[in-house]
């Protein structure tokens, strides 16, 4: 432990914060010098995953059409085999609660094969065409075999890769890279595709809450649904009929301002305020273009400070109101 | 000097040791909830996305004021929009007094006045000289009072670039020395940056200013490596000496390089495992995926999907080993997750940067993109995570 952190601690027990009994057990701790490389080593391990199946992804498609696809293709499969052999060996079977694997290379384990299933998947259409000329398709059959992982594995990372694989479906990219250049401001009808996925996303975390169904998978969930709602409204706000976004926008920004609340979570507070606000700021150009300002323009300019601060006081108090609920559970 | 009142600032680091504890399970909500309400503490805001937000709000501000003052003098103003950069320099300095008097400390308000100022006035400087010398001795002292001042953590930051830009310029522009010189003099200035931050780390007296000094230890590390990484000898060598590399030649000394593109981020893991630096270990782990990136850049043995392919299994071996070796342990460097770790935070950042990473979607037949090779565009970037 750290000089400083060391000096702070002995002042907290001077204060009377902190009991001496405390201080001993922390001291105790403190010696056998514990240096955990937990975090640092599995995030090793999944980059090496995604480094592997990038990898496994570029030769298939390098090698299409050419004379050893047919072997690369076995050996693909031979190793999703694999993956799964290990996996369901180890895994402890389906529960509606939370269950982990002993040792935690499973998971990651897991996460390679439902990747390399994806690509099969993929590949299989591309080259055969199983699905017909719907390409969509491959992405809603990569969707389910994933939430199936994800829901009998218990794994977050894969139930991320189904969402994805979801909204993909519908026709929505949805990473953080597209969330300002996204075809869904090209493309009017995607943004009711969006409105209805995050809807659908939050009817059932909000079903699965209820009945217990892997409670822990809300924040993955409730994440997805935020976003997508968010960009899929800020797109409609910019569109033709765009007064019939302003009740989803309110509606939205409640809504998971409830739902930080309710789990203390703050990047959910967060987000519904920026959505919020920008939401809100193109209400107000476009009011302000509507009333046809240009002789007043510079006022408006000059009186945009005050603007800034109201919001910012308004945000602050937002931010307190929401510290002293958190800090009030803590007690 | 410092522009808040000092126990305040005090109380917020034995709060912070206080929700560490509480982390670790040391002490119970009760007490944290006690420490937290009993110490008068300055505003700031301790989740990093509800600052940024703030950091946001006050950019917009600052921009909207400047806005406004513009439209008041410019009919006085003229030419002298220079003067006008200096005096936004001026409206940046009363906001972020302002702050500081009403006690807003890390909460991303102050953050977005104190970097407005900077910026402002580092520009005026550069408008007004039309020389980058200047710019760079202004950012060193001025970043440097305003770390002091304000205890602002990236004002560091933005100090050291000063020094390091002051060299840089002193060689290339003003010729001090042979800019051959100029990889080992960084390196030197970087082993000086971190001799400074092991003498002000150790005494107590600084203890305020604990992340600033972490951020100043950051920067040497990179700078350290980066002032020997055979990539950035080479272009800055073709760049500022003229040299041109030919096909199957090299630039002079390119084997030392060679090593110590490796041997840096080696020596970082090394040591950091060693002293139990955390950072360090971390600074290590993501220069060496930079090394590896170098050398492909320049030689590239394989096709690039059979390096990824080997790269994951290498990896993946080497992580299992370790993990094999370190499952065990109940003391010292072990895989047992810390006390204070919340498996949960990680799991779900994991899944969230998935989304990113993974291509799900199918390809349609007409793209030749590699299928599934969504976030490795561009030889191994995806080295670094």
């Amino acid at each position: 432990m750290e000089k400083q952190s060391e000096q702070a601690i002995e002042k907290l027990v001077q204060q009377g914060f902190v009991t001496e009994e405390q201080h001993t057990e922390i001291k105790n701790y403190t010696q056998l010098g514990i240096f955990s490389l937990h975090t640092e080593l599995l995030f090793l391990l999944y980059l090496s995953v995604l480094l592997f199946t990038g990898g496994v992804g570029t030769l298939i498609y390098k090698n299409i059409d050419s004379i050893g696809h047919m072997a690369i293709l076995a050996v693909n499969f031979v190793l999703i085999a694999v993956c799964f052999y290990f996996s369901f060996k180890k895994a402890k079977g389906f529960s509606k609660e939370e269950v982990l694997f002993e040792n935690p290379i499973y998971d990651y384990v897991v996460l390679t094969g439902s990747i390399l299933s994806c690509i099969f998947i993929g590949y299989l259409q591309f080259q055969y065409g199983i699905f017909g000329s719907d390409f969509s398709l491959v992405s809603l059959f990569s969707a389910v075999i994933c939430f199936g992982i994800a829901y009998y594995f218990d794994s977050r990372m894969v139930l991320s890769m189904a969402i994805t694989a979801l909204a993909a479906f519908v026709g929505i990219t949805l990473t953080p890279k597209t969330v300002f250049e996204n075809d869904i401001y090209s493309n009017p009808t995607l943004s009711y595709y969006g409105l209805a996925l995050g809807i659908l996303l939050i009817l059932w975390t909000v079903y699965s809450l209820h009945n217990n169904l892997k409670k822990h998978f809300h924040f993955v969930y409730y994440t997805f649904a935020q976003h997508l709602l968010g960009i899929s409204i800020i797109a409609g706000l910019l569109e033709e009929h765009w007064l019939f976004f302003v009740p989803l926008l309110l509606g939205a920004v409640y809504y998971f301002y409830r739902i930080s609340y309710q789990f203390s979570a703050t990047s959910f507070f967060v987000f519904s305020f920026i959505y919020g606000y920008i939401g809100v700021n193109i209400l107000l150009f476009k009011f302000i273009s509507f009333v046809d300002t240009s002789s007043i323009i510079e006022l408006i300019i000059m009186v945009s400070p005050i603007y800034v601060i109201g919001s910012i006081v308004l945000f602050i108090r937002l931010v307190r109101n929401f510290n002293k609920e958190k800090n009030a559970r803590l007690q | 000097m410092l522009a808040y009142n000092k126990e305040k600032l005090e109380n917020g680091l034995l709060v912070s040791e206080a929700k560490e504890l509480y982390k670790m399970k040391f002490i119970s909500k009760a007490q944290l909830a006690e420490i937290a309400t009993q110490l008068p503490l300055l505003q700031s805001n301790g989740n990093l996305l509800v600052r940024i937000g703030f950091f946001l709000l006050g950019c917009f501000l600052f921009s909207s004021v400047m806005g406004s003052i513009m439209l008041l003098f410019a009919p006085l103003m003229d030419n002298n929009y220079k003067a006008m950069v200096y005096f936004y320099a001026l409206i940046g300095l009363i906001g972020t007094e302002l702050l500081a008097a009403k006690n807003y400390h890390k909460h991303g308000l102050d953050d977005a006045f104190i970097l407005s100022m900077q910026g402002a006035f580092y520009g005026a400087v550069g408008l007004s000289l039309e020389d980058s010398l200047p710019v760079f001795i202004m950012m060193m002292v001025v970043g440097l009072v305003c770390c002091i001042r304000y205890v602002h953590t990236l004002s560091a930051l933005i100090s050291c670039i000063g020094l390091v830009g002051l060299l840089f310029d002193l060689i290339t522009e003003q010729h001090l020395m042979d800019t051959m010189f100029l990889p080992f003099v960084g390196f030197l200035l970087a082993i000086g940056i971190y001799v400074v931050y092991r003498k002000l780390h150790s005494n107590p007296k600084y203890n305020l200013y604990g992340n600033a000094l972490r951020v100043t230890k950051v920067f040497s590390l990179v700078l350290g490596y980066f002032s020997l990484n055979y990539m950035v000898v080479r272009e800055l060598s073709q760049s500022l000496m003229g040299i041109t590399v030919a096909e199957g030649g090299d630039i002079p000394l390119a084997f030392l390089f060679y090593g110590f593109t490796f041997l840096i981020p080696l020596f970082f893991i090394w040591y950091s495992v060693y002293t139990k630096d955390r950072m360090m270990l971390i600074v290590g782990i993501l220069t060496l995926g930079y090394s590896f990136f170098t050398i492909r850049y320049y030689h590239q043995l394989l096709p690039l999907e059979i390096a990824l392919l080997l790269g994951g299994l290498v990896l993946f071996s080497v992580v299992f080993a370790a993990i094999r070796v370190l499952k065990h342990k109940e003391t010292g460097v072990t895989f047992q997750p810390d006390r204070s770790s919340d498996s949960n935070l990680l799991v779900n950042a994991q899944a969230l940067i998935l989304s990113t990473q993974a291509d799900v979607k199918p390809m349609a037949p007409e793209n030749k993109m590699p299928f599934g090779g969504g976030g490795f565009s561009g030889g191994g970037a995806g080295e670094t995570f």
